[in-house]
């Protein structure tokens, strides 16, 4: 597997005018703001792909939520059959019909409990899940705000390079 | 060949600014024509981002409205959840009285007789022990025992109604009359109650559904407002990025300009 390369992406490539130019200055902040200009725009991918994780995971969270919603009233059912099937009476073939059907009401009722619990679990993991890529979204942001700082310090030194260049070219003009 | 060419000429909207008639001034001067672009294309770029930041503010609004709603029907979900929660526990409340009296009728009618005003007396009992239990009248600790007792006394009062022989066949016919009617009453309490309990846990879990879509809202609009901040970011960062290079070649244009006018005397000096 080969080794990510630290040197900056084939900036002379893209300015094939700066190879034969001779500007060192203007080669110097070329590279710049192409090194943050790849940076920036790197980030910026890196942090909409956080970002759809993001929404992803809260997405799921919802459904999550939702979930638990069903398996509550699921298990409410459960209870509130149980309670109706364990009036019927407690002797006779009836009485036996609706404790057995309590009983069984009760068993199915547990699980949707423990669906609902299992759907709480699920609820905080994707939550949690979703504040870690806001978080690291977040630091790709400021990553990117970074970049744009160094491409404008980039084009700052190249413009008071230029500038410093004009006025030495002046003070010459101005003695010749 | 010109046919095939208009053919494949796409209609996408481009991402340059519009084209500006060339005037003598752009003709004359590339430097002045570019700086003219710069300035179109910042106008451009704030254009973009003000129907940009717009959009996402119509997708805020209709999230904050979705979540208004979401909250008016969970508050009347816990309304009208309270009913048949309190409908539930009147029910069952009224089943476990009914099933105690079943109890002591059953006692006493097999024991085989009683005397009316000691059957009366039990049930008085055992049915003030259970509304002591519930209602924690007497405090969580006291009234728990107090509820005890009172069931306990109940149970013995109905056992000894049992052995009395005084008026055995009016008391035991007036007993079992008295089992039948709380055996009915209590069945319906106890269907009435699971009826309930159902109600009530569809709109408790429509409240939690709300609570869902309150959450969702929640999320949708803090992404709208990240968005939002980074449309407002990058149009910031974009238009000081403009600013600069129109700084540079307005600079670029004087030193040309200064060059120029002071190479003129030099020309004329050697002419």
């Amino acid at each position: 597997m080969p080794a990510a390369s630290i040197a900056p992406s084939p900036t002379i490539g893209r300015f094939p005018e700066l190879a034969i130019g001779g500007d060192l200055n203007a080669e110097l902040a070329a590279l710049a703001v192409a090194s943050g200009e790849d940076q920036r725009i790197e980030c910026q991918h890196e942090r909409d792909a956080l970002e759809s994780s993001q929404e992803r995971e809260e997405n799921q969270e919802i459904s999550a939520m939702r979930k638990k919603a069903d398996d509550a009233f699921a298990q409410s059912v459960c209870e509130g059959v149980g309670t109706i099937a364990s009036a019927g009476g407690s002797s006779g073939f009836w009485g036996a019909c609706g404790t057995a059907a309590a009983g069984t009401a009760k068993i199915v009722g547990a699980g949707y409990a423990g669906a609902g619990g299992t759907d709480d679990a699920n609820a905080a993991q994707h939550r949690a899940a979703a504040t870690n890529f806001g978080r690291i979204s977040s630091d790709m942001q400021q990553a990117m705000n970074a970049a744009s700082e160094f491409v404008n310090a980039a084009t700052d030194f190249y413009r008071q390079s230029a500038a410093t260049e004009a006025a030495t070219r002046s003070a010459a003009l101005h003695r010749a | 060949m010109t046919r095939s060419a208009s053919a494949t000429t796409t209609t996408a909207a481009s991402l340059l600014p519009d084209a500006q008639p060339l005037s003598s001034t752009t003709l004359n001067d590339a430097m002045s024509g570019l700086y003219v672009v710069l300035s179109q294309s910042r106008q451009n770029a704030i254009v973009s981002s003000d129907q940009r930041v717009e959009e996402n503010q119509t997708l805020r609004e209709k999230a904050i409205a979705d979540a208004k709603t979401a909250i008016q029907r969970q508050i009347e979900a816990q309304k009208s959840g309270g009913f048949w929660h309190d409908l539930e526990n009147g029910a069952m409340w009224v089943a476990k009285v009914a099933l105690a009296v079943v109890a002591v009728a059953a006692t006493v009618v097999t024991a085989g007789a009683a005397s009316p005003v000691l059957i009366a007396v039990a049930l008085a009992f055992t049915a003030g022990g259970m509304i002591v239990s519930e209602t924690k009248c007497f405090g969580d600790k006291a009234s728990q025992w107090i509820g005890l007792g009172m069931e306990i006394v109940g149970a013995v009062l109905s056992c000894g109604a049992g052995l009395t022989t005084a008026g055995a066949t009016a008391g035991s016919q007036l007993l079992a009359t008295t089992g039948n009617i709380a055996t009915v009453a209590g069945t319906s309490a106890a269907v009435v109650g699971g009826a309930a309990h159902i109600e009530g846990a569809a709109i408790a879990a429509d409240s939690q559904r709300a609570a869902a879509d309150i959450e969702q809202s929640t999320q949708q609009i803090e992404r709208l407002n990240r968005l939002v901040a980074w449309v407002i970011d990058s149009a910031k960062e974009g238009d000081k990025s403009t600013q600069r290079s129109q700084e540079s070649l307005r600079n670029a244009m004087a030193t040309n300009d200064e060059t120029a006018t002071m190479a003129v005397p030099m020309t004329t000096m050697k002419g």
